[in-house]
């Protein structure tokens, strides 16, 4: 019997990369379309991520192909609260996600478009890293932010957050 | 991007022999390109994630950022999140609500409000319903109640702030501020930290263990080593061979150091215990008599074959915030006093009985 184990993934660019069927199915979204269309020589279109960005995704699940499956649905609620807590990032997925802050935007975009929840969870937790112990001054610069309140909503603010001045 | 830069870079260069006009121009369009490709092309939920990550001062540093952070920073997700995450106390109208859900749906479990019924002689008990059902009516109403917003949902964050103000006080009179205590959650998770005891000088682990039907019940388990003595050398050497075997953890389990806090410093004085030691919890549930139904037993769900037994009981005297209790008051009675005074200070509370202090009890500090 010969089972087909590569699966081609086309970016929005047209650029086409071969993958194992198991690195493929780290996305779930590429888990239930092969599911569903069963072993087929066709590319899959990926018309929401460029073939840089593919790349790189292609890479972190290559490097995470032999992880524990992603937790089913029902599942996914109760290790949510833990998992979102915990902050430590390995090693390899922290060289890995060390990137300009746009690269890392649309990997985070890929990867939930894809359905790849380690890897939005990493990218989130990056982002939030960059934020975290930043005033708003530093933070709109980090990001390019534009302050649009006006003097009055910023001194409402001030007074909401009076509570946490001590902290 | 790392190419594009480059390449605008070297264009503002060339306009910028040209003309100085020129070139702010396009440093204003990169500008604008380079804004358009920022932070908020996120879509929401990504967003949200994102800020689920953060701890409240981060939070409430990023509401003064602009708008659209504003809104993040004010999610009521989040700050569920982080009331769970830090064990806020959703005081008064919430347990008032629910005491009024409880007596209202008759049913079977010993509840709240069944087991206050049990002090009470039936007068009292009426007047105690009518007061209770006076409080829901009013303490639910938006206006009165800041923690209801107007589609009497709870204000989680208005709640998140009470709450860290209120043990803000508490820690600049001296009472433990115990607000960065890491919390785990999950049963399983107690199993983790157990193995954690190997790990030298691990002071205080705090556990919040919730499952399905108990949510918003809180259960602390501290586990606490024993330091800078024989003993304790001694003791983490048997409680890593009992980690490894089933049979020593049983001979050792009047040893095994798992300290238990009872907090319920809400007004109805719900206390879970939760012990390996079943008859610490009974002789506990049978001095303040109230539901001493082990109702869940946990034991596959932590290490070895520690029995371990989960007990509500109602407390009925006029209590602290916290009480910790030594789960074993066996062997650290006698060698723990001289030992390890220093953590076992409370120790000396730790005999159950009717008449004990609790506002001499010494809290250890976390």
């Amino acid at each position: 019997m010969v089972v087909s184990s590569k699966v081609i993934l086309s970016s929005s660019d047209a650029q086409s990369f071969t993958v194992e069927k198991k690195v493929a199915e780290r996305s779930i979204l590429l888990k239930n379309m092969l599911e569903d269309i069963g072993d087929s020589e066709e590319p899959i279109p990926l018309p929401n991520v460029s073939g840089k960005v593919l790349k790189k995704v292609i890479e972190y699940c290559e490097h995470h192909k032999d992880d524990d499956p992603a937790p089913a649905e029902e599942e996914r609620e109760v290790f949510d609260n833990a998992r979102s807590r915990n902050d430590e990032i390995s090693e390899w997925d922290g060289t890995f996600i060390t990137c300009e802050n746009e690269e890392l935007f649309e990997i985070i975009l890929a990867a939930n478009y894809l359905d790849i929840k380690p890897l939005l969870d990493l990218g989130c937790k990056t982002v939030a890293n960059m934020i975290r112990g930043k005033n708003a001054e530093q933070i709109r610069e980090l990001f390019n932010i534009e302050n649009d309140f006006t003097p009055e909503e910023e001194e409402q603010i001030r007074r909401e957050n009076e509570w946490a001045v001590d902290a | 991007m790392q190419k594009d830069n480059t390449d605008d870079q070297s264009s503002i260069d060339a306009i910028d022999k040209n003309s100085e006009f020129g070139m702010q121009e396009l440093k204003k369009v990169t500008k604008a390109g380079k804004k358009k490709n920022q932070l908020w092309k996120l879509p929401v939920e990504v967003m949200l994630l994102i800020f689920k990550n953060f701890d409240f001062k981060t939070l409430i540093a990023t509401s003064s950022v602009n708008k659209q952070f504003n809104n993040f920073s004010n999610d009521q997700l989040i700050w569920k999140n982080l009331c769970q995450l830090h064990d806020v106390n959703l005081e008064n109208s919430i347990l008032k609500k629910k005491n009024f859900e409880v007596t209202s749906n008759s049913s079977s479990t010993i509840s709240n409000f069944d087991i206050d019924r049990n002090v009470l002689n039936e007068k009292d008990f009426k007047n105690t319903w009518e007061f209770n059902f006076n409080e829901i009516f009013f303490d639910s109403s938006p206006s009165i109640n800041p923690l209801i917003d107007d589609n009497f949902q709870l204000n989680w964050k208005q709640a998140f702030i009470n709450d860290y103000l209120k043990k803000l006080k508490n820690s600049k009179s001296g009472r433990s501020f115990n607000f960065y205590t890491p919390v785990l959650k999950n049963l399983g998770k107690l199993k983790q930290t157990i193995a954690e005891l190997e790990k030298p000088c691990l002071e205080c682990e705090k556990i919040k263990l919730l499952d399905g039907k108990r949510q918003n019940r809180n259960f602390h388990v501290f586990l606490q080593n024993f330091k800078n003595d024989a003993a304790s050398k001694k003791l983490n050497r048997n409680r890593k061979n009992a980690l490894s075997s089933a049979k020593e953890t049983n001979r050792l389990s009047n040893e095994f150091d798992l300290v238990l806090k009872l907090e319920n410093p809400r007004s109805d004085y719900v206390f879970h215990t939760f012990t390996s030691n079943c008859e610490l919890g009974k002789k506990f549930v049978k001095d303040y008599s109230i539901d001493s139904s082990p109702s869940i037993n946990t034991k596959n769900n932590l290490v070895s074959n520690s029995e371990i037994f989960l007990w509500d009981a109602t407390i009925t005297n006029s209590m602290p915030s916290s009480l910790y209790l030594h789960h074993s008051k066996i062997k650290p009675l006698k060698n723990g006093i001289q030992n390890e005074k220093k953590s076992y200070c409370f120790v000396k509370e730790f005999e159950l009985n009717k008449n004990v202090n609790f506002e001499n009890v010494d809290f250890i500090r976390m």
